[in-house]
C-alpha cells in the first residue's frame, strides 16, 4: 500500500516534469545560448536607426531606392531596441548583432579593408553612401554626442544608447558640430 | 530479545526526544548521517528479517524521490550542473536534497523503533497521571486505529459471510462499504462510551489513585540517564557554539574539522549507535549465557 | 652579454630620439630616408621581412588601405612585388566587373585610385585584364571620361571630379570622340565649386585644406594654360572668368592662410598630418619648392617640418595626437596606416622634385635631358625679365615656350612673370601661341611590357601547393598563374598552367562556397527565437558544410558563433524530446505496475472470501 502511494507519487513527478519541459542543457550550452537573454543583471545597450533626412531630401535619393521598402514612411529602420552587452563589445558588434537579429541588410568594408583601422559601414537597408547626395552616408551616435573614430573602435558601456542615423548632408543636418574627417579623407 | 525496551520509559523517553529533536532540526551532514546510520541498524536488530526487507522496498525509492524533488523546484546555489528549462539545477540544492531525504528517512526510521519500544502501556505509565485525559485520548487514539481497522474487517467479512453485497457490481460494493461504515460509526461511539464508563468506574484520574506498573528505576536506567544526557548536552553545547553550523545555500559550506566539532559528532554518533549498542551487546551475552550452559 | 645589450638598446634610443625630435628646417633630402622608415615600419605592421607587398598586404589589394603604399612606392623608384600586385589587383578588378555596379555603384574614385595603383605598379590601366564579354576593361574610360554614362562623377562630391581629373592625366589621357565629359567639363565642374575665400571643400562654405590641396593637384597641369574658363561660382552665385592660375593662387593663398605656425594644418577641428601631406603633394605638383616658398613658412616651421611633428620613434607617422579620453581604443599616438601612406607617397612626390622628375601624378615616362635643359634656360631667360627687357626679346620668349609640347609646358617655371611682361606691353600672347610651331620632344618611347621569367623558385612554390586548397593560397597561386601566362613557353609550361588554373578554379568555388554560406547563414539562421526543429536539417547542412571547411576559411564566415549557437539550440530541443518521451515511458511503466499491483490484491482479496466461502459451505444445511 505504502509503495502504491510512492509509485503515485513517483508518477505525478514525472508528469509534472515533463509538462514544465524537459530541455536540459549542459551548463556550456545554456550560456551559449542563452547569451542574448536580457536578465535583470545582464549589461544592456540601446540601438535604433534612422534615416529621416532621406524624407526631408527625397529628390535627391536614387530614383530605385525611392520606395517604402528602402525608405519607411516614418523613416524608422530599426526602433530602439535593447540588446546584451557582452564583453568588449564595440559600437559595430551590436550594429552587426541588430541587423542580422532583424534581417536588415548592411554592407561594411572590413577593418583589413581601409586606412582608418576601422570598419566602415556603407550601406543599411540598401542605403549606401552617396545615395541620396553627393555629401550623404551613416553615422553614427551614441549618448547625443558624435564620436570621431570609427564605430568598431568604440568599446561600450552598460545603459549607452547608439543611434544610426542617415545624413544627407556630412553630418550638419543631424546635429554634428563636426564629423570625423574619414569622409574628408576617403576617396 | 529486545534489551533497550527493558529499560525504564522515562530513560527511553528522554532517549528517543533528544535523538529525533537533533536529526529534525540540526542542519549537519555528520549528523543526519550518523541518526540514519543509527536508525538503521536499529531497527535491523529489532524487526523481523521479513519485515525489514518489505521496507527497504519502500524507503530506498522514497529516498531518491525526496532527494531529487528538492533540486527540481530549488534553483538556489552557486554551482550549476546543468540547466533545467532555463533553470538551473545546482550542485547545492542536490547535495541539499540528498540531506533532506537522510533526514527524513531517518526521522521516519526512528518513530517506527519509538512506536516498537514505546508501547502505549509505557506512554500511558509516563503521562497518565500527569495529564490524565490527554494520556488517555492519546492511548485511546492510537490504538483506536488499529481497533476500527480490525473490526472494519471483521464487520465486512461477516456481511459478506452472510451473503449479502458478494457481487462484482461496483454500486454494490460501494453500498457494502456504507453499510459496514455506518455500522463502524454505531460501534466506535458505543465502544468509547463504553470504554469511558468503565474507566470511569474503576476511578481513572481521581486523586489518591495509584497505577500498578512493572516499570522500576534500576541502576542501569541511571547509567543510560547519565550517558544520554551528557551525550545530549555535548552535542548541543557544540550547536550552541556554532560547530555544527552548515548551510547548503547559496554555496556549501565547508565542513566544521576542528577537534571540538569532531568531538561533538563523535558525541552523537555514540548517542544514536546507543540501543544497537545495548542490543548487540544483550544479544552476545545471551549467546555467552547459552554456550555456557 | 649585459653590457652589450645594454648598448644596443642605448643605440636604439637615441635613433628614437632622434627621429622623434626631427631637427629645425628638415631638408627634402631627408624624403628618401623618411620614406625608408615608413616602408620598414609598414613591413614590421604587417610582418613581413623582404618585400611591403606580401600575401597579408595583397589581400587588401584594391582597396582603400592596399592602394596607396603601392603608389608612394612605385613613385619612389623602388621596385617591390610590382607583379604579385598586379596579378592580384587584375584578378580583383575583373572578379567585381562582373558585378552590375563593377567597381562601385556611386564611387568614381574606386576607379581613380585603382588606375593609379596599377601605373604606379608598372601596369597598363587602360587594358587591365577583361570583362565577361571578354572586352579588355578600361578603367581611365570607365572611371573618368565615360562615367557619366553610368553615374556622374561628381555622385560623391567633388572628391569624383578632381580625382577623375588627376586619373585622366596621369598620362595625358586622349579623350576619344564621344566620350560622356571633356577635360573642359571636368575642369570646370572643379573651378565652380571654389568658395569665396578661395579654398574648396566637401560641403559647406569653409575651406577644408585636404579638399583644396587635392582640387590644386588636379588643376596643377593647367596652370600655365592662358585659357578662360566661364562658369557658375556656386558659393558666389555669379558668372565668372578666369584661368585655372586665378583659381589655384587664390587657393594657394586660402592654404596659406590656413597653415598653423605649427607648420602643420586643421582639418575638421583635429590637426592632423594628412593635411599637412595633401598640401605639400600640392605645391610639388605645382614645381613650387615646398620648402622655400615664403607663403608657406609659419614661424621658421615648413611643411615638412608640419608633418616630422607626427613622426613616430617607429618610423611610422600618427593621424593625430589628439586623445579621446572616452576611446582609449583609438590611440592617437601611434603610427597609423594612412598618416604612414599619405605621408609616404607625399616625401615620393618631393623626392621627385629634387630630382627633377616628373611630379607625382603624372605617369609619363621621364622628360629627355634635351627636353630637360630647353626648359630649364627658358626658366633662366624668363628669371632674368625685368623692367628694361626688349619686347622683341619677351616674344622670342614667348615663342620658345609655346614650341614646347603643350603638355610638358606646365613643367616651365615662372610663365606667368613672362606672360604678365608681355601683356604690361601689349604682346598678343594668343596670336604668338597659336603661330609658334611645336618643336617635338623625342621623348623615350613607351617600353614594351617585360616577359617575366618562371623562375625554379616559383616552379618550386607551384609544386609545393598543399592538396588541400583553401583561400590562403589564391594569393600566391594567382601571382604565379600571372607570371606564367607572361612567359614564353618552356618544356612543362602546360603542365604548370593546368595545375595552377585548376587550383584557381578551385579556390574560386570555395570563395564562392564562403559567400553562399555567409547568405545562407544571414538568411536561415535569424531571428534566433524562431529557430524550429523543422530548421534542423537547413541548420545540419549548414554545419556541415561550415566544417568542410579548412581552418583559415572558417573564419571568413561571419556568424559562426551563430551557428555553434543555433545547432546547440537545436541539438538540446531534440535532447529534451528524447527525455521527454523515455519520462512518458518511464511513467507509463510504473502506471502498469500500481494497476497490476492493485489488481493482485483484489484478486487475493476475492480467492480469500472464496476460501472463507468454501470454508462455511458444509455448514449451511
Amino acid at each position: 500500500m505504502k509503495k502504491d502511494i510512492l509509485a503515485v507519487f513517483a508518477i505525478i513527478l514525472i508528469v509534472a516534469v515533463i509538462i514544465n519541459g524537459t530541455e536540459i542543457q549542459s551548463v556550456d550550452e545554456y550560456y551559449l545560448t542563452h547569451i542574448d537573454d536580457i536578465t535583470p543583471e545582464s549589461e544592456t545597450v540601446f540601438i535604433s536607426i534612422r534615416c529621416d533626412t532621406i524624407l526631408e531630401n527625397y529628390d535627391e535619393l536614387d530614383e530605385n531606392l525611392r520606395s517604402e521598402e528602402f525608405v519607411p514612411p516614418d523613416g524608422v529602420i530599426l526602433p530602439t531596441t535593447e540588446y546584451v552587452l557582452r564583453e568588449g563589445d564595440t559600437v559595430f558588434d551590436i550594429l552587426d548583432r541588430a541587423v542580422r537579429y532583424n534581417k536588415i541588410q548592411m554592407e561594411y568594408q572590413g577593418i583589413k579593408q581601409n586606412s582608418f583601422g576601422s570598419v566602415y559601414i556603407q550601406g543599411i537597408n540598401y542605403l549606401y553612401e552617396f545615395s541620396c547626395g553627393p555629401l550623404s552616408g551613416w553615422m553614427y551616435r551614441v549618448d547625443g554626442e558624435f564620436p570621431n573614430y570609427g564605430c568598431s573602435k568604440y568599446v561600450l558601456h552598460d545603459g549607452q544608447n547608439i543611434e544610426w542615423i542617415y545624413t544627407c548632408d556630412l553630418g550638419n543636418d543631424v546635429g554634428a558640430e563636426w564629423i570625423s574627417n574619414m569622409g574628408g579623407q576617403q576617396k | 530479545m529486545k534489551a533497550f525496551s527493558n529499560y525504564h520509559p522515562a530513560v527511553e523517553a528522554v532517549y528517543f526526544i533528544s535523538v529525533l529533536l537533533f536529526a529534525m532540526f540540526v542542519q549537519n551532514p555528520v549528523i543526519e548521517l550518523s541518526a540514519l546510520v543509527g536508525g538503521i541498524l536499529f531497527c535491523c536488530v529489532i524487526l523481523k528479517s521479513s519485515e525489514a526487507a518489505g521496507n527497504i522496498g519502500f524507503y530506498v525509492p522514497m529516498f531518491f524521490l525526496t532527494a531529487i524533488t528538492n533540486p527540481l523546484f530549488s534553483h538556489n546555489g552557486v554551482t550549476p550542473l546543468f540547466f533545467l528549462n532555463g533553470n538551473p539545477v545546482t550542485l547545492e540544492a542536490f547535495v541539499c536534497g540528498i540531506f533532506t531525504a537522510v533526514m527524513v528517512i531517518a526521522v521516519m526510521l526512528w518513530f517506527r523503533c519509538y512506536s516498537e519500544i514505546m508501547t502505549s502501556d509505557k506512554f500511558l505509565y509516563l503521562f497518565g497521571r500527569t495529564m490524565p485525559k490527554l494520556s488517555l485520548v492519546l492511548s485511546m487514539t492510537l490504538r483506536f486505529i488499529p481497533m476500527f481497522k480490525r473490526q472494519m474487517h471483521r464487520v465486512s467479512r461477516a456481511q459478506k459471510t452472510m451473503g449479502l453485497y458478494s457481487s462484482k457490481s461496483f454500486l454494490d460494493r460501494i453500498k457494502s462499504a456504507l453499510r459496514v461504515f455506518s455500522a463502524m460509526i454505531a460501534w466506535s461511539i458505543e465502544n468509547s462510551m463504553e470504554t469511558s464508563a468503565s474507566m470511569k468506574a474503576r476511578g481513572y484520574g481521581l486523586k489518591g489513585r495509584t497505577n500498578f506498573s512493572m516499570f522500576r528505576f534500576y541502576a542501569e536506567d541511571i547509567i543510560l540517564l547519565s550517558v544520554c544526557t551528557v551525550l545530549s548536552g555535548i552535542t548541543v553545547s557544540g550547536i550552541f557554539m556554532g560547530k555544527t553550523t552548515f548551510y547548503y545555500y547559496p554555496k556549501i559550506t565547508e565542513l566544521n574539522l576542528s577537534l571540538y566539532s569532531i568531538f561533538v559528532y563523535t558525541a552523537f554518533c555514540i548517542l544514536s549507535f546507543l540501543p544497537f549498542i545495548i542490543e548487540v551487546k544483550e544479544r552476545i551475552k545471551w549467546k555467552y549465557y547459552i554456550s555456557k550452559i | 652579454m649585459l653590457k652589450r645589450f645594454a648598448a644596443v638598446l642605448c643605440m636604439a634610443l637615441c635613433t628614437a630620439l632622434c627621429l622623434f625630435y626631427p631637427a629645425y628646417g628638415a631638408a627634402a633630402n631627408d624624403a628618401l630616408e623618411i620614406a625608408n622608415d615608413i616602408i620598414e615600419w609598414k613591413k614590421t605592421d604587417i610582418g613581413s621581412d623582404k618585400y611591403l607587398i606580401n600575401d597579408t598586404f595583397l589581400e587588401q589589394a584594391g582597396s582603400t588601405a592596399g592602394d596607396w603604399y603601392p603608389i608612394g612606392l612605385g613613385r619612389l623608384g623602388i621596385s617591390d612585388n610590382n607583379s604579385g600586385y598586379l596579378a592580384v589587383l587584375k584578378d580583383i578588378v575583373q572578379e567585381r566587373y562582373r558585378l552590375p555596379e563593377k567597381l562601385s555603384s556611386s564611387k568614381a574614385t574606386e576607379w581613380h585610385r585603382i588606375a593609379l595603383a596599377v601605373l604606379a605598379m608598372g601596369g597598363d590601366p587602360t587594358n587591365f585584364g577583361t570583362d565577361e564579354n571578354g572586352q579588355p576593361i578600361n578603367l581611365i574610360a570607365d572611371g573618368t571620361y565615360d562615367r557619366g554614362k553610368t553615374a556622374s562623377l561628381g555622385r560623391q562630391g567633388i572628391n569624383g571630379w578632381i580625382w577623375g581629373l588627376i586619373a585622366l592625366d596621369s598620362k595625358r589621357y586622349e579623350i576619344p570622340d564621344g566620350a560622356f565629359y571633356s577635360r573642359d567639363d571636368i575642369i570646370s565642374e572643379i573651378l565652380c565649386r571654389q568658395l569665396s575665400d578661395g579654398g574648396f571643400a566637401l560641403s559647406g562654405n569653409i575651406s577644408d585644406p585636404d579638399i583644396t590641396a587635392m582640387a590644386v593637384q588636379a588643376l596643377a597641369p593647367y596652370y600655365n594654360s592662358e585659357k578662360r574658363y566661364s562658369y557658375m561660382q556656386k558659393a558666389l552665385k555669379t558668372e565668372v572668368n578666369k584661368t585655372v592660375r586665378e583659381v589655384v593662387d587664390s587657393a594657394l593663398l586660402c592654404l596659406s592662410e590656413l597653415q598653423l605656425e605649427t607648420g602643420d594644418f586643421l582639418s575638421w577641428g583635429t590637426q592632423n598630418v594628412e593635411s599637412t601631406d595633401q598640401v605639400l603633394t600640392s605645391l610639388c605638383c605645382l614645381n613650387i619648392d615646398p620648402l622655400s616658398d615664403e607663403r608657406f613658412i609659419k614661424n621658421g616651421k615648413t611643411l615638412l617640418d608640419g608633418i616630422l611633428l607626427y613622426q613616430m620613434p617607429d618610423g611610422g607617422f600618427a593621424h593625430s595626437f589628439k586623445f579621446d579620453p572616452e576611446n582609449p581604443a583609438a590611440v592617437p599616438n601611434k603610427s597609423n596606416s594612412m598618416a604612414g601612406e599619405q605621408t609616404l607617397y607625399t616625401v615620393a612626390a618631393l623626392w621627385r622634385q629634387e630630382n627633377g622628375m616628373r611630379t607625382l601624378y603624372d605617369f609619363r615616362s621621364e622628360q629627355s635631358e634635351e627636353l630637360k635643359q630647353r626648359i630649364n634656360a627658358l626658366e633662366q631667360e624668363i628669371s632674368a625679365i625685368d623692367q628694361t627687357t626688349d619686347e622683341n626679346e619677351l616674344k622670342q620668349l614667348l615663342k620658345d615656350f609655346y614650341s614646347i609640347t603643350e603638355s610638358e609646358r606646365c613643367y616651365v617655371n615662372g610663365y606667368w612673370n613672362l606672360s604678365d611682361a608681355a601683356k604690361a606691353r601689349n604682346i598678343d600672347v594668343e596670336e604668338i601661341a597659336e603661330n609658334t610651331v611645336v618643336v617635338e620632344d623625342e621623348s623615350d618611347s613607351e617600353k614594351a611590357p617585360q616577359k617575366s621569367i618562371f623562375s625554379a623558385e616559383d616552379m618550386k612554390a607551384a609544386e609545393q601547393l598543399p592538396e588541400k586548397l583553401t583561400t590562403e593560397q589564391y594569393v600566391i597561386v594567382t601571382t604565379l598563374l600571372e607570371k606564367l601566362n607572361n612567359t614564353d613557353d618552356f618544356t612543362g609550361k602546360d603542365e604548370y598552367l593546368r595545375k595552377l588554373t585548376s587550383a584557381k578554379a578551385e579556390i574560386k568555388l570555395i570563395q564562392d562556397e564562403i559567400d553562399s554560406l555567409n547568405a545562407e547563414i544571414l538568411n536561415k539562421l535569424y531571428p534566433f527565437d524562431e529557430i524550429t526543429l523543422s530548421d534542423k536539417k537547413t541548420v545540419d547542412e549548414i554545419v556541415k558544410r561550415y566544417n568542410a571547411l579548412s581552418e583559415y576559411d572558417r573564419a571568413k564566415i561571419t556568424g559562426s558563433g551563430d551557428i555553434i549557437k543555433t545547432k546547440t539550440k537545436l541539438d538540446n530541443m531534440l535532447r529534451g524530446i528524447i527525455i521527454a518521451v523515455g519520462l512518458c515511458v518511464l511513467a507509463i511503466i510504473l502506471g502498469i505496475i500500481l494497476v497490476l499491483r492493485i489488481r493482485r490484491r483484489r484478486c487475493r482479496k476475492a480467492r480469500e472470501m472464496e476460501e472463507l466461502s468454501a470454508m462455511y459451505e458444509d455448514e449451511e444445511p
